[in-house]
């Protein structure tokens, strides 16, 4: 029986402040506005004896943290910090010359001095996260009672590193705000105004996507660049 | 019939200090490795705020039922009053404002509470103890130093002795909460700064979290100080609406510090830079709003409108030492973690721009600072009382405003990291030479309109400085109307470039759009960026009509009825005085009449009140005339009952109306802002944040516009009979129009919500 009545309880508290505030205008307009501001502080009242009991009940609780309450703990690495910096760096790169605040030589220079280190950010990233990985797919394989499957492939160098812009691009959607993705809109609408012949970017013959000068695989199908 | 209320209402204070103690101590233990009792304590957070609502509540009960058994309420209202002033007496004086803010204090933490739900819960525990220590210390105040439930010894009076009757003025009771709105608002960056600091989250999602609760600080503290403005310039009569007063200048100190964390954090976003600099930005903005309260509530310095003096300033005191303790403390502590990764690359960039703005900021600030404790600091150091005036700010305030203007100008100009030569010639073109136009303007047309290029100055002080003060002042105005120019022309420039970008985009993608879609979808896509486009164009405007004081005239005559006076391109002519009497006061009424080129104005009637609780202060009633050209402005000083002689303060104040259309464009630029920026279910709890932000800024603007009295006294036309009086704006003045817009707006905006939760789920 008590079970239902906290139910009915937990039910009805969405509504609590529509019937507080129903009681306060039916108070002010029967009886005046001096009852109706008493109503309102015996809600008041009710409502901070409710959550003082809330608190004191939750002081006992020691259940373990959901999976999803312990990743809101974990902090970004100073690596993951740097990537989210770098990547904003293009972005904001890619508007300003998209509304012509930057010439193309000195967007090149920086440009490509931002994607080197972002690149070797996404690196270090992938190695840090390598030797968990491994322990996940042997764990998968010990569920699964198959055979494991190959270990996890270490970051290629960096003139062989196709999958990283593919994060990249990946990363610079997610990782920004509404005013960056509008950045990213334009800027990538300017860039793909201009001739891939005499920007030197290479255009995917498969989908037509064209990529960025130093890519060996499409960012879009992922087919090999020329 | 509630014979315990008093008690009751001390009890409450009693009871809210000690649940926000136990709360702080269940948050600090959450954070110390029991992350379980996280909901404990956003549980104690929560009680502490309708505790706090509770004793809020039964104080606006012991006003509703005039219980004058409590000494706050006998001193600040009386039977005679309206139910609205009744409720502003809550902020009135200053045991109730207390109140007031601990009840702000815990509106901000409910609704930070719901929004970090499930969030930040590293940082959580920390914000919640450091919002609980700001609201014991509050308790405390009122416990031990200003109960605004304490009694009267001497037992309940018949009667109250009422409001101020400069206090009861629409402005006035909107503009209290307003400002403090702004000043409470500055406790949750604080918090969220200390949270990183003991924690070492000093990554930079604190600083994304705390974004738009300074914005949103930001705008009440320029609302309030705007009404403040109003309220001076309506209702003291003395012809301005800044007197630098250390009460306004304590007003508008957090504004300056808040200003510059509202560009900084934009470089720490994206450089990893000033992370010392933002940290020490939100902690002295908090510091400064308790120190603006600490000057208002200790009478340390004279002014017009400080509370009584009493024996709360050394809490403040003792306070600010402790908060400065800390915070030095914690930032000492993670000086290495702080250290800038990043660096300025070249001077010609966005961010070089942002950090001389900052510099001015702070500089203007330590200035107004410095200037307004000057009197306290001679006395300390010099035995000497001197008056630090009106003139010594103008003088040295001017030339750095202007600096401050020309910098807001040229900084979007610049592109992050560095700007080419060739970008930056583009980028001036066309500013510059709106500028230069209209300087040749100026200087061609200026005389002949009535505003000249060049303005005679008196010099203030003896010597070179004194000179070059002089000369700067004479040349400022052009200066300013020409960088007016320039700024709008930058802001138009940006938009354009926006637009035609999204232009581009669209033609590529075969859909092209017209220019009034893609501005519409560039601001929308980037609220944050084309919101402070719109927000500098309101500062232009205001800093137009700030301007407008060069041009001012100001002239005292004492007038026989028939008399004329000639004030700028108006006649004045007297024509009589009149007496009118209420149940609360006597009305003296001097009625002039106003032409300008030949063409009736009407009959302007400035006044005196004399009420019957305060007949030894009556107060001044101005008469006015606005137009976005100049407001004639009439105040009437001593007006003689036998020979119905009057003597007059006459002002033509050019361009004031520019100010309060300036107020007007910024409040809809930070509201652009502050807008939620994804749709409502990804949004969360954020979302109600900020679209209460967005809607209690557009019920503001609603009321703003509504409110907004537009002829005074000076309606009648030839032909027409005379009006008799006017009386003094009220509640009743608040047009069912505006109110009734807010309110359909404000239940539109939930209703959309609501619909929005039910798809959700």
């Amino acid at each position: 029986m008590p079970v239902r009545v906290n139910d009915l309880l937990l039910r009805a508290r969405p509504f609590t402040p529509l019937l507080l505030a129903a009681a306060v205008i039916g108070a002010a307009l029967t009886r005046g506005l001096g009852l109706s501001l008493l109503v309102l502080a015996g809600g008041m009242l009710l409502y901070a004896i409710g959550s003082l009991w809330a608190s004191v009940q939750s002081l006992g609780d020691d259940a373990a943290l959901s999976l999803d309450e312990a990743l809101a703990l974990a902090a970004p690495s100073a690596e993951e910090e740097k990537k989210r910096s770098v990547l904003r760096a293009l972005k904001d790169l890619e508007y300003e010359r998209n509304v012509g605040k930057i010439g193309d030589a000195d967007y090149l220079e920086l440009s490509t001095r931002y994607r080197e280190e972002a690149r070797r950010l996404l690196r270090e990233l992938n190695d840090a996260e390598l030797p968990a990985r491994a322990r996940v797919e042997k764990l998968l394989a010990r569920r699964l009672g198959g055979a494991a499957p190959p270990p996890p492939r270490r970051a290629p160098p960096e003139s062989e590193a196709q999958g990283d812009d593919t994060e990249l691009d990946s990363d610079t959607e997610t990782a920004g705000d509404t005013e960056l993705d509008s950045d990213t809109e334009t800027a990538g609408d300017t860039e793909s105004e201009r001739a891939p012949e005499a920007s030197g970017k290479p255009t995917c013959t498969e989908c037509d996507t064209e990529n960025d000068p130093d890519a060996r695989f499409c960012k879009k199908c992922g087919e090999a660049l020329g | 019939m509630w014979q315990t209320l008093p008690e009751l209402g001390t009890g409450i204070i009693y009871a809210v200090l000690v649940a926000a103690a136990y709360t702080f101590a269940v948050a600090i233990a959450a954070g110390r490795g029991r992350p379980r009792l996280l909901d404990a304590a956003r549980f104690g957070g929560y009680a502490t705020c309708a505790l706090i609502g509770l004793g809020t509540v039964l104080l606006a009960y012991a006003f509703i039922t005039h219980d004058f058994r409590i000494r706050y309420v006998a001193r600040y209202s009386d039977r005679s009053m309206p139910t609205a002033y009744l409720f502003a007496s809550l902020w009135g004086g200053q045991d109730g404002s207390l109140l007031w803010w601990a009840a702000l204090l815990a509106g901000y933490t409910s609704a930070c509470l719901r929004w970090m739900k499930g969030r930040y819960r590293q940082l959580q525990p920390y914000v919640i103890a450091t919002l609980m220590s700001i609201v014991a210390f509050f308790a405390v105040l009122m416990l031990f130093a200003a109960n605004p439930f304490s009694t009267s010894m001497a037992g309940a009076s018949l009667d109250g002795e009422g409001l101020n009757p400069l206090l009861q003025n629409y402005w006035m009771a909107i503009h209290p909460p307003a400002l403090y709105l702004g000043f409470v608002g500055c406790a949750v960056p604080f918090s969220f700064a200390i949270a990183a600091l003991v924690t070492g989250r000093l990554d930079n999602d604190w600083v994304i979290a705390v974004r738009k609760w300074m914005l949103f600080a930001w705008l009440f503290l320029s609302i309030g100080n705007a009404l403040g403005m109003i309220w001076a310039y309506e209702e003291l009569g003395w012809g301005g609406y800044w007197a630098w007063d250390p009460v306004e200048n304590a007003a508008c100190l957090p504004w300056f510090t808040a200003s510059a964390y509202v560009h900084s954090t934009m470089i720490q976003e994206r450089r990893n830079m000033l992370k010392v600099w933002n940290v020490v930005l939100i902690c002295v903005t908090f510091l400064l709003t308790i120190f603006g309260t600490f000057l208002t509530r200790s009478g340390l310095i004279a002014s017009v409108h400080s509370f009584a003096q009493s024996n709360i300033g050394i809490f403040f005191v003792y306070y600010m030492g402790f908060v400065i303790a800390v915070a030095a403390g914690l930032i000492a502590w993670r000086w290495r973690e702080l250290r800038s990764e990043g660096r300025i690359e070249a001077v010609a960039s966005r961010e070089a721009a942002f950090v001389l703005n900052n510099w001015v900021l702070v500089g203007i600030m330590t200035f107004v600072t410095v200037a307004t404790l000057w009197p306290k600091i001679s006395e300390w150091l010099y035995k000497e009382s001197v008056t630090v005036g009106p003139p010594f700010f103008n003088r040295w305030i001017a030339p750095a405003g202007v600096l401050l203007f020309l910098l807001m100008g040229v900084a979007p100009l610049f592109g992050w990291r560095k700007t080419s030569e060739a970008s930056l010639k583009r980028a001036f073109a066309w500013p510059l030479g709106a500028a230069a136009v209209m300087l040749v303007l100026h200087l061609a047309l200026g005389s002949r309109l009535g505003y000249p290029a060049w303005v005679h100055t008196d010099q203030f002080y003896p010597g070179v400085v004194g000179a070059i003060l002089q000369k700067l002042g004479s040349i400022l105005p052009m200066v300013v109307i020409a960088l007016a120019a320039f700024n709008t022309a930058v802001i138009v420039q940006e938009f354009a470039r926006g637009v035609a970008a999204r232009q581009r985009s669209s033609d590529k993608a075969g859909d092209r759009e017209s220019w009034y879609a893609s501005l519409i979808r560039l601001v929308d896509k980037s609220r944050r960026r084309y919101g402070g486009y719109i927000v500098h164009f309101g500062i232009v405007l205001m800093f137009i009509g700030f301007t407008g004081k060069a041009w001012s005239i100001d002239k005292e005559a004492t007038m026989a009825p028939g008399d004329q006076v000639a004030l700028g391109d108006y006649t004045l002519t007297y024509k009589g005085s009149r007496m009118e009497v209420d149940v609360n006061k006597r009305m003296v009424f001097a009625d002039v009449e106003v032409t300008r080129g030949g063409h009736s104005l009407g009959v302007m009637s400035p006044a005196k009140f004399i009420y019957k609780r305060s007949a030894e202060m009556p107060t001044t009633e101005v008469a006015m005339h606005r137009s976005f050209r100049d407001d004639l402005y009439l105040v009437v000083g001593m007006v003689s009952p036998e020979s119905k002689k009057a003597s007059f303060q006459l002002h033509v104040n050019p361009l004031v109306s520019w100010i309060w259309l300036g107020v007007v464009v910024l409040i809809f630029g930070s509201t652009v802002s502050l807008w939620p920026e994804m749709a409502l279910r990804e949004m969360g709890a954020w979302g109600y944040v900020r679209t209460a932000a967005a809607g209690l800024s557009a019920i503001a603007f609603a009321v703003w516009l509504g409110m907004s009295p537009s002829t005074a006294y000076a309606s009648a036309r030839e032909g027409r009979p005379p009006p008799t009086h006017r009386a003094p704006p009220s509640w009743g003045d608040l047009p069912l129009g505006g109110a009734g817009a807010a309110l359909f707006g404000g239940m539109g905006l939930a209703a959309v919500a609501i619909r929005r939760r039910r798809a959700e789920r």
